[in-house]
């Protein structure tokens, strides 16, 4: 009863929290639908295909790589078999290789790879049966996608691995793909990823996937129904995974605002009520009953908040959902589906993120003592608690921690462990901010301090007094200016990183890059004329290895710790007459320093692995490579790699000429010069990043801000009594609103000043982990526009609710309260 | 008459602060509130009438010395007990802010029996309302009464527990004469109609006239009990008392 009556007299001071908390679950709503609706769904080239079975998968789903795939005698064998199970009706092994059609130059259509025809039967009658002409049987006719507009007989250009092919389109289907005659595909095809079961009419699929798993044992993995998701494309898997990243990014943001915001509003309310608790203390409540009070008002805001915030979450999801897709996030199939389940925990995480924040402010009720009711104005506490000092060194400690851990980390738990110092160093000036944001202001107003007016007076006693309203006012300054800086700085370090780690050691003018492709042709690359490295995956078991080939020309670029590079072209064959359980060609391989002491290689060692094919191989090590960048753990010849993956692709060339574009024209390539490629965020992963960095900047500055006018809010109004007294002993409505004004600045730089402080400590750590992993000094950034405007929205937003609380109090008789 | 006091004071010393800032708030004070009357405790300021109030209500510990509440010793009471005696035996009423701004006079005149987790029974609300002549106002919030009123809803609010005692530490500080005299007679009125115990602190004489009995309190001694006397005598004798002091 005393909690409700309460919040219906103090509603307007928490107007700011039920928004806060209402932003933060709808955040929660809309990215734990996002979540939820984030299944992988059956690609549409299986989707006739009741049953495939496919290969073992490698363990970690976040390598993104293509699982080993079977030789393609091994999928004969397979098929074979699998086609005797009682009711399978057909079993087709799908054969594809890279290519893409090329129209007007440029590449065309969704397709990234030309299929075997016989595979079409897989995709459905629309694929299988050709809305016009006929199906493909020689090795130069394709059959496309109808919605292209091209009829049989036209002559098209098909980019493959080794460059612009000619073809001629046959027949065209209802549907997308590039269907090429089994012949081509299987000649081509680097072994087979897949093979689709179609069942005879009647047939349980369930009899079907049971009668196909004991055939191939543990030679791969049938999958049925929904399971089919799996064979999405990786690149739809990765998508996908980078947009679980920004949702959980904007998840645990949501929380920790939340948290920290009504942690910040109670800890002022306790305060402002201070006597009232006194009195309910005093005519017997006990600490528990206070206690529960708190939480219970929190209960009711929570709930408040939660409903508005699952409400605008439902009427979110969706738009957002498409905007996910539309920006890269998300592949082309996701939608967002609705578990009842989402709105609920989004609301019960609500409350309990309440409660959390409420927690201290509650314990602090709950002391009050009785006394306190009969004295006659409630003594101005001591700004730092015992707990509150703890509380502070310990994230302090936290952060320094993470800090030592950054620089002795490597790859993605760097930025991690960085958004860790952040985290925790926020959370550290938050809670010592009374005892350094009062000597900061002091010091900010000292040049000031020996004018005869009494503003700069008022603004540095004040300061001094009021430590903790003006630690409240400073620590949301704090969160936004500091999260801005550090997320803005993080990704210009890195992308500064990406870009030294591109270009370094290779001196090149100029740089041929992938445009509307996964990767260049030989052709392309023949055209570029520079350095490059042809990637590829090898196998250990089912665990991908990633790999690349070089010609001789790369060689000088790597430093040779033991052994000799060259034998990577010069390898002779197999050395004969040794009992080799195998008939496994010897593949003469170069891995780095770094990849060598993980898997504990050594010069002259062989090791059984897979190619990119599936089919074994021995790897024989020829070289070992001493620090500085190199392209992938395991170098190979480029011509072997070539060999055994007729669908490998060059990710970059890097040339000494200048850039000529007119030269891979056609190609689906781009030729630049290396100052713009090291400044542009080029590749695909580079865009996706930086508009996670925006939404996450927008969100946390969002959330932040409204922490600065609500926090601001209360601050002013818990001053009313001060300002009046002010007005009475003479001062003008100009002066009290200049002195106002001038504190909230002062308060409002001091804080930014300290995010900064923070910003930079998170970015030091950074910057000091990529110089260890890269070898090479990467300059840390600072993004002193985003740190300016993060400022002056805040300053803006401080005094514009600073001042208006405070020009409505009247210089008349004290309010009865 | 060991068990028959309502309140009972036995060498009651209070010291504040250590070394030489020490203070001595009270100095071995020993008195005895009977059931059903009415004392006010008198001195100038610092004499210690404040820690004595404070002291006998449990709200501050003492030194040395012995104080009971209805025959219950306050030294052997945890915090937690020594809030529940609060609760369901003592009542307050001080100067000003004695009432929850968010809630209607009959809500805080109620307070208590909800805090002891006791449904009010409407009617004793407002017969306790009635008794301090606010049966009218019960639907009103603090903020729409006046200060003599809101007075008086925190003296119905103080006596619906029946509490042995009840302690007001200057109940008219804040007030007009008007509205004092109103409250006065308020105070007057539980003492002689129900027979409640009065312990009054008020450094105001036409207050403590009102009273049966007068302790006038200097250096944290008592040095004076005036019974009967009227505002003009009492004020006489506060002032001997402190030019003899």
């Amino acid at each position: 009863m005393i909690a409700l009556a309460s919040l219906r007299r103090r509603w307007p001071e928490l107007v700011g929290t039920v928004v806060t908390l209402a932003v933060a679950v709808a955040v929660l709503t809309v990215c734990g639908l996002l979540f939820f609706s984030a299944r992988p769904v059956v690609p549409d080239r299986y989707a006739a295909a009741p049953v495939v079975v496919r290969p073992v998968a490698p363990t970690d789903a976040e390598a993104f790589t293509e699982p080993r795939p079977w030789p393609v005698e091994r999928a004969d064998a397979l098929v074979a078999g699998l086609a005797r199970v009682d009711g399978v009706h057909a079993a087709i092994p799908v054969h594809r290789f890279y290519a893409q059609l090329m129209l007007d130059g440029r590449p065309a259509g969704a397709a990234q790879d030309a299929t075997g025809w016989p595979a079409a039967a897989l995709a459905g009658p629309a694929t299988a049966v050709p809305a016009s002409g006929r199906a493909p049987a020689a090795p130069g006719e394709v059959v496309v996608d109808r919605g292209l507009g091209l009829a049989p007989g036209a002559a098209v250009t098909l980019l493959t691995a080794a460059g612009p092919e000619p073809f001629t389109v046959v027949g065209t289907v209802d549907g997308p793909g590039l269907w090429v005659s089994d012949e081509l595909a299987r000649a081509r095809a680097v072994g087979v990823p897949a093979i689709g079961l179609l069942t005879r009419d009647g047939t349980g699929v369930a009899a079907v996937a049971a009668g196909a798993a004991a055939l191939v044992g543990e030679d791969g993995v049938v999958l049925a129904g929904d399971d089919r998701g799996l064979l999405e494309p990786v690149a739809d898997a990765r998508t996908r995974w980078i947009g679980m990243q920004v949702l959980s990014a904007l998840s645990a943001l949501g929380v920790f605002v939340s948290v920290f915001i009504v942690a910040s509003t109670f800890a002022f309310a306790t305060r402002r009520r201070h006597r009232e608790l006194a009195l309910l203390r005093l005519i017997g409540a006990v600490p528990r009953q206070v206690r529960r009070m708190i939480h219970g008002e929190v209960l009711v805001l929570g709930l408040a908040g939660g409903v508005l915030g699952v409400l605008a979450g439902l009427a979110a999801a969706a738009p957002f959902g498409g905007w996910l897709v539309r920006t890269g996030f998300e592949p082309a199939t996701f939608t967002v589906t609705y578990p009842p389940l989402v709105p609920g925990a989004a609301l019960l995480v609500g409350v309990l993120v309440a409660q959390a924040g409420a927690w201290a402010a509650a314990r602090r009720a709950a002391r009050i003592s009785p006394l306190d009711a009969l004295r006659e104005a409630a003594l101005d506490d001591k700004p730092m608690s015992r707990t509150r000092w703890l509380a502070g060194l310990a994230a302090l400690a936290v952060a320094i921690l993470s800090g030592v851990a950054a620089t002795r980390t490597s790859g993605a738990n760097l930025g991690t462990y960085a958004l860790y110092v952040a985290m925790a160093l926020v959370a550290a000036g938050s809670l010592l901010a009374p005892v350094l944001v009062p000597p900061a202001v002091r010091l900010l107003t000292a040049p000031f301090a020996r004018g005869r007016g009494a503003t700069v007076l008022l603004v540095r006693q004040h300061t001094r007094t009021a430590a903790r309203r003006t630690a409240s006012t400073a620590a949301p300054v704090l969160l936004s200016v500091a999260f801005a800086v550090v997320v803005g700085g993080m990704v210009q370090t890195t992308t500064a990183f990406y870009g030294l780690n591109r270009v370094t050691a290779v001196g090149a003018a100029s740089v041929v890059v992938p445009d509307g492709t996964p990767g260049l042709s030989d052709a392309a690359v023949a055209a570029g004329g520079g350095h490059s490295a042809l990637a590829t995956t090898l196998y250990d078991g089912p665990e991908p290895l990633a790999a690349v080939g070089v010609g001789s020309a790369e060689h000088g670029l790597f430093t040779v710790a033991s052994g000799d590079l060259a034998a990577l072209s010069t390898q002779p064959p197999a050395k004969t007459g040794e009992a080799s359980p195998t008939e496994a060609p010897v593949l003469a391989a170069a891995v780095t320093e770094a990849f060598a002491e993980r898997v504990g290689w050594a010069v002259g060692d062989t090791h059984p692995v897979s190619g990119p094919d599936g089919r074994p191989h021995t790897l024989h090590v020829v070289a070992v490579l001493s620090g500085g960048p190199a392209p992938a753990g395991i170098l190979l010849d480029r011509a072997a790699v070539r060999t055994m993956d007729p669908s490998a692709l060059t990710p970059v060339v890097y040339s000494v000429r200048p850039a000529d574009s007119a030269a891979v024209r056609g190609l689906g390539a781009r030729w630049v010069t290396a100052a713009a490629y090291a400044r542009e965020a080029g590749d695909e992963d580079d865009r996706l990043v930086w508009v996670f960095t925006v939404v996450l900047i927008g969100v946390s500055a969002g959330f932040g801000l409204l922490a600065v006018v609500n926090t601001t809010l209360m601050a002013a109004a818990s001053r009313a009594g001060d300002l009046r007294v002010l007005r009475l002993s003479g001062a003008t409505r100009r002066q009290v609103l200049g002195a106002l004004a001038a504190e909230t600045a002062a308060v409002v730089l001091v804080a930014g000043g300290v995010g900064l402080a923070v910003a930079v400590a998170a970015l030091a750590a950074l910057a000091r982990g990529l110089t260890v992993q890269l070898g090479v000094g990467v300059p840390m950034v600072v993004p002193w526009d985003t740190l300016a405007a993060t400022v002056g929205v805040c300053l803006v937003l401080a005094v514009a609710a600073a001042l208006p609380p405070a020009a409505r109090s009247a210089p008349g008789a004290p309010r009865a309260d | 008459m060991t068990s028959t006091a309502a309140v009972r004071l036995n060498a009651v010393r209070k010291t504040y602060g250590t070394g030489p800032s020490t203070v001595t708030a009270l100095d071995g004070v020993s008195a005895e509130f009977a059931p059903g009357t009415f004392t006010a405790v008198m001195g100038a300021s610092g004499s210690g009438k404040s820690t004595l109030l404070q002291c006998a209500a449990g709200l501050d510990t003492v030194d040395s010395g012995q104080i009971t509440i209805a025959g219950t010793d306050l030294a052997g009471l945890s915090e937690h007990a020594r809030t529940l005696l609060r609760r369901d035996r003592i009542g307050f009423v001080f100067q000003a802010y004695n009432l929850v701004g968010a809630l209607t006079a009959a809500q805080n005149t109620a307070l208590p029996l909800r805090l002891a987790g006791r449904a009010p029974a409407p009617d004793a609300v407002l017969r306790a309302l009635a008794e301090v002549g606010l049966a009218e106002r019960a639907g009103h919030y603090p903020a729409q009464l006046s200060g003599g009123e809101q007075q008086r809803v925190a003296l119905a609010r103080a006596l619906i527990t029946r509490p042995a005692v009840l302690f007001a530490d200057e109940p008219t500080g804040a007030l007009d004469s008007t509205a004092s005299a109103v409250v006065l007679a308020a105070l007057r009125r539980v003492v002689d109609a129900h027979g409640q115990t009065v312990i009054m602190v008020t450094h105001d004489p036409v207050a403590a006239a009102v009273a049966d009995r007068v302790l006038v309190l200097a250096d944290g001694r008592l040095v004076d009990e005036i019974a009967g006397a009227d505002p003009a005598e009492i004020a006489a004798r506060l002032v001997r008392g402190a030019v003899a002091a």
